[in-house]
């Protein structure tokens, strides 16, 4: 049953695709913050598949890093040393989609500094490129107990939008000829406009998935198609009876997309911690494979497949679609749990896999069902990604 | 109801070397994490811990305080030291008392060998994590395993129960292989289980199949060649399905993951119980198999499907809960009858008439 067929599929896009400077096609996300804040370890542990537990001693970074990381989009991630200033900066600041700011909750004895450092990169950067948005990563949440920890996001808070409102916005007038800076009322706009729509504050932890959750508010905030595909899915978990469906980038264990209902904490931790644990089942037994006999009955040995080589090379851009054998099932997965709840999981790309949860009664009633939808999410969301 | 095998296990070792920790994190299902919040044992906590229905480990947690310990060597020597079936003895790695924690080691140990001289000691040595990454390889444990060692050949004379010697982490899938390897001695009926997951493996064309107990999750046997042996003993089978590719360590990581999920979903209210999946060039299912047990079964031959493994093991599960009835099997099966750890005592064996379990009527 879930192996059904691959057929039907969009092949290829239609139109060609330019070949793009690989640098330029991916969205910029700069990662800035204090020294020793956890920038890196915020980036590596995600992104790099670095354990937790070699955090403790990762070398202090000393220049510019750029990670890139192929996922739903084509992400690049500068990591910067400590107090880094934007002036060092070799590209204009407009390139970048989103600014992370690394905070280090324990450390409440420097929080006023480095808010009044973030503030100030963050209206520079406002002014001169206003589109970019900024997320504060309050990190290492772990430490701290439940009050605490509510006390300090508060507390952080607050201390920004006081820094936004009394910070000096004449000195800034150069990089803003268009506005009056010396207008409270423009001033007021301009920290009103930032602190309702365009920061982001988000506690997170290497040790439990709210990391994850942070960077994938952050990726979905940069996603042009965001609106399409949480519709795709919000329409596919209605009409299929589902609780809930993510969309996971698989290596990182980012959700890239969602239906949105019903979002809680605990749902999920429980559908990262799932396809995490799956993934380090499935890492113990991929290399099995059958073995090819040795002597073969009649002395012919097994047919090779010789279609590979009668293939044009072709002049095509590559994609993802290229990484992928399409006669392969996809990959699945379903964990049932007592008393009512099944996880399932099938892949979607390379890169991508449909996480869902559901009632366990509906799976065993409806599963046809379930998995014919399922062709038609698939390829709708294969065909969106396909024709970016 | 048959009465069920009962070992008496010893869990000793210093003060803070992580008994407790082991202990809770095997048997009760704690994280590692969780383990900071544990408290010194006092004097000695006793449990029962029932594995596959037929065997209870008596587990003694003895507090390492070396008062409890002169206590043990002196007035309850008797109680403590007599009709034990294994004694786990933990060290720290980190220690810097080595020369103290061998003297107490060796007390214990003779005393161990005078009144259980057929008790199996497993020497863990704990905290590898901490001492992993200043010495990658290991120098500081060949050391203190070769001195625990030549300890216990000092003081062995004529007991004849073995040493073994485990670098454990409650981190990481190492403690896992440890007390894998403790139980594995102690469960009864392990060629009939053996035999019979061979069979199954075979009847699924499966690469294996694995038996797992179900409350810590520790693996008890596997199909084809014995857990722990070395690559080259593997049966055709394994061989033709590529099994030499497999990290030889799996089993333990099997128990660490499935452990680790179970944790989440708790948090949830709900639990673990069975799973299936599709990947790469294989066909696997994790299904609840007796009260006490579950089985893993990998498949890599593409007609396989994974209901018809579930299917197979549906079938299974009334035979494989005989193994822990102590009175014997009760089911015509030629299995059983060639193996001579159970009474094969079985109604109508004679007659053709009755299907045996192992007949598929291919």
């Amino acid at each position: 049953m879930s192996n059904l067929p691959t057929a039907g599929e969009p092949s290829r896009p239609r139109q060609q695709i330019k070949p793009m400077e690989d640098d330029q096609k991916r969205v910029k996300i700069l990662v800035l913050g204090w020294r020793k804040a956890g920038k890196s370890s915020c980036i590596k542990t995600v992104f790099q598949k670095v354990p937790v537990r070699d955090v403790a001693y990762f070398s202090v970074t000393q220049k510019i890093e750029k990670i890139n990381y192929d996922s739903i989009i084509p992400l690049q991630i500068w990591d910067t040393p400590a107090n880094f200033e934007l002036d060092q900066l070799d590209v204009p600041i407009g390139s970048f989609a989103t600014i992370i700011f690394v905070m280090d909750m324990q450390q409440d004895d420097s929080y006023h500094d480095a808010i009044s450092k973030f503030v100030g990169i963050m209206l520079r950067a406002h002014l001169m490129a206003p589109k970019i948005k900024f997320v504060v990563f309050i990190h290492k949440a772990e430490v701290l107990s439940e009050e605490y920890r509510a006390e300090n996001y508060g507390e952080i808070q607050r201390t920004t939008v006081d820094n936004l409102d009394y910070f000096d916005y004449p000195s800034l007038q150069h990089l803003a000829t268009h506005l009056d800076l010396s207008d409270p009322h423009v001033c007021q706009g301009i920290g009103d406009q930032l602190t309702t729509a365009q920061v982001r504050f988000d506690m997170t932890s290497v040790h439990d998935a709210s990391l994850r959750d942070a960077w994938s508010k952050v990726i979905q905030g940069i996603m042009d198609i965001l609106p399409d595909v949480e519709s795709l899915m919000m329409h596919f978990t209605e009409s299929s009876g589902m609780d809930n469906s993510f969309l996971f980038d698989i290596n990182s264990g980012v959700i890239v997309g969602a239906d949105n209902r019903q979002r809680n904490d605990a749902t999920l931790e429980q559908v990262t911690e799932y396809l995490s644990r799956f993934l380090q089942f499935r890492e113990l037994y991929k290399n099995l494979k059958m073995q090819p006999e040795e002597h073969e009955s009649n002395g012919v040995t097994t047919e090779v497949d010789n279609d590979e080589e009668d293939e044009e090379p072709s002049d095509e851009p590559s994609g993802w679609w290229d990484e992928e054998d399409p006669s392969k099932p996809w990959m699945f997965q379903s964990t049932r749990l007592l008393p009512k709840t099944t996880i399932t999981l099938w892949q979607f790309t390379p890169h991508l896999a449909l996480v869902a949860l559901l009632q366990t009664d509906v799976w065993q009633a409806r599963r046809g069902m379930i998995e014919y939808n399922l062709t038609f999410l698939r390829q709708g969301m294969r065909g969106i990604l396909m024709e970016m | 109801m048959s009465v069920a095998a009962r070992k008496k296990v010893l869990l000793m070792g210093k003060s803070g070397s992580g008994k407790t920790s082991m202990r809770s994190v095997i048997f009760s299902n704690y994280s590692a994490k969780d383990t900071k919040r544990l408290g010194a044992t006092i004097d000695v906590e006793q449990s029962a811990v029932r594995f596959l229905g037929s065997l209870v480990l008596n587990l003694w947690d003895c507090g390492g305080q070396n008062a409890f310990v002169d206590n043990y060597l002196a007035a309850q020597k008797d109680t403590i030291f007599s009709n034990v079936a294994v004694l786990i003895y933990v060290f720290d790695i980190t220690s810097t008392e080595w020369e103290t924690d061998m003297r107490y080691f060796e007390g214990i140990i003779s005393a161990l060998r005078e009144y259980s001289p057929d008790a199996g000691v497993w020497v863990l040595i704990n905290k590898m994590d901490l001492a992993d990454k200043e010495d990658p390889k290991r120098k500081k444990y060949d050391e203190r395993r070769g001195d625990v060692v030549s300890v216990d050949e000092r003081v062995k004379g004529k007991a004849r129960g073995m040493l073994r010697c485990f670098p454990t982490s409650i981190w990481d899938e190492s403690l896992y292989k440890a007390w894998s390897s403790v139980i594995h001695t102690l469960i009864p009926n392990i060629g009939l289980i053996t035999s019979h997951l061979t069979f199954m493996r075979d009847l699924c064309l499966a690469a294996e199949a694995v038996m797992f107990e179900a409350e810590t999750f520790l693996v008890i046997a596997k199909s084809g060649s014995p857990l722990d042996s070395d690559p080259s003993q593997m049966d055709d089978n394994e061989v033709k399905s590529g099994a030499k590719a497999l990290d030889p360590q799996r089993f333990e990581k099997i128990s660490e993951i499935i452990k680790g999920f179970r944790k989440t979903c708790q948090r949830i209210g709900e639990t673990f119980s069975s799973f299936e999946s599709k990947f790469d060039d294989c066909t696997v299912v994790l299904e609840p198999l007796t009260r006490n047990t579950f089985i893993l079964i990998v498949s890599v031959d593409p007609r396989i499907e994974s209901a018809m493994l579930t299917y197979n093991i549906y079938h299974a599960q009334v035979h494989f809960a005989d193994f822990s009835n102590r009175d014997g099997v009760k089911r015509k099966c030629s299995l059983c009858r060639a193996n001579t750890e159970a009474p094969y005592e079985v109604e109508g064996d004679e007659d053709p008439n009755v299907r045996a379990w192992d007949d598929v009527g291919m």
